[in-house]
């Protein structure tokens, strides 16, 4: 039996959470975000199903690593150092469990980049791919990253 | 008539030379035609005489110690190796032989010629094949990238003796075939003295996003050469991935 009480306070923490989660400004999919209490930003990509001549590639056998970049501005270039780095993927273990499958990575959580950052600043992220082969790609298109 | 000749055959014959070189490895053995019996008499026409030879660590020639050389032979003479036999270097051998009639009736066993085998011939091993080779990218300049393939120092023959006296060179190859064949092979670099070789794919022949194999032997300035070594599974790169798109901004509660 659910008295009305019960449902008043179940209600309100839903508002609450709305409050809190829903409503902090830029939303998803957004190239400038600012942080937030209680929720961290991420930034996601779509990994390169092409060499940088066009030709086809295999990203979950041809990548190796991807390099983060971190700059006030968006001029982004060969002499710029990684601030970061991830693996192309992640072996997640199948249903069965008895194998792994090759997950691509395609996410990344900004915190982990706080400690190369001012607050107040805004900054612009951009990675490059880089290959089995060592060679790298080019610089994807920045992302701007907000922190004041 | 028929006793007499067995004890007859006994005593027929005797090495007649001790072993000599025939060859490299092989020796020869040879021993005197048994044509009479014990009594001097005259073997019959027609009735063949075999030899088998033994060869025995004993001098006393005790049954269970005899090895067969040859069995069953006419001829007066054996050739034999003595490392396939087993004739350990420095312990004597003892060399006997025993005379058969087609008849059936059996010599005994001819006195023992001992004989020292030579020492066993220490054949120099070939060079050990390299290891399998490891590349890394040296540059990005070119379309391909510059590639630096890289090895381990050969120092050992396949007998584990340490190479001395000689230089150590390594010859490299590709080639798109696992198996490596011969006929497939294209030659990377003849014969160098360093460890590692740097080289533009293009210009070798290797084609974008080509998948070949490398592969490298030992080669010494006595001509001898290694087998190959294990393959090194590589493809030539396009210029290096795409970069990634899309980049965008996602918040997430935390976990």
């Amino acid at each position: 039996m659910v008295r009305f009480g019960d449902c008043l306070a179940i209600l309100l923490i839903a508002m609450v959470g709305i409050l809190l989660f829903g409503c902090g400004g830029e939303g998803v999919g957004s190239n400038v975000v600012s942080q937030s209490s209680g929720t961290i930003t991420a930034m996601e990509w779509d990994p390169p199903a092409v060499a940088a001549d066009g030709t086809p590639m295999d990203p979950k056998r041809d990548l190796d690593y991807y390099e983060f970049y971190l700059r006030t501005d968006q001029n982004f270039g060969d002499d710029d150092l990684p601030v970061a780095q991830v693996a192309s993927f992640t072996d997640v273990l199948s249903p069965n469990g008895k194998s792994f499958k090759r997950k691509l990575t395609n996410e990344f959580e900004l915190d982990n980049l706080l400690p190369f950052t001012e607050q107040g600043k805004q900054y612009y992220i951009s990675i490059r791919a880089v290959g089995v082969d060592g060679l790298k790609s080019g610089f994807m298109d920045p992302v701007a990253w907000d922190l004041s | 008539m028929k006793s007499k000749s067995i004890a007859v055959l006994g005593i027929l014959f005797f090495l007649s030379a001790s072993a000599h070189v025939a060859s490299a490895e092989t020796r020869q053995l040879s021993w005197s035609a048994v044509t009479t019996y014990t009594d001097g008499t005259p073997i019959e026409a027609g009735n063949t005489v075999h030899y088998t030879v033994f060869w025995s660590n004993d001098p006393w020639l005790e049954a269970e110690t005899l090895r067969t050389l040859h069995s069953s032979t006419t001829a007066t003479s054996a050739a034999f190796d003595p490392a396939v036999q087993g004739m350990t270097d420095y312990q004597t051998v003892y060399f006997t032989v025993k005379s058969v009639l087609s008849t059936g009736e059996e010599s005994t066993l001819s006195d023992a010629l001992p004989w020292n085998p030579p020492p066993a011939t220490v054949s120099d091993g070939v060079p050990t094949a390299p290891n399998t080779p490891g590349i890394i990218n040296v540059s990005t300049s070119t379309s391909a990238g510059t590639w630096k393939l890289f090895w381990d120092p050969v120092t050992k023959d396949t007998n584990g003796n340490t190479i001395e006296g000689d230089t150590v060179r390594y010859t490299l190859y590709w080639t798109t075939d696992v198996a490596l064949s011969p006929a497939s092979l294209t030659m990377l670099a003849p014969a160098i003295t360093e460890t590692s070789f740097v080289f533009d794919p293009p210009a070798v022949g290797i084609n974008g996003n080509q998948k070949v194999f490398f592969t490298a032997k030992t080669v010494l300035t006595t001509g001898e050469e290694s087998a190959f070594s294990a393959a090194l599974s590589w493809r030539a790169s396009n210029k290096g991935p795409g970069a990634p798109k899309n980049g965008r901004m996602v918040r997430k509660n935390k976990k």
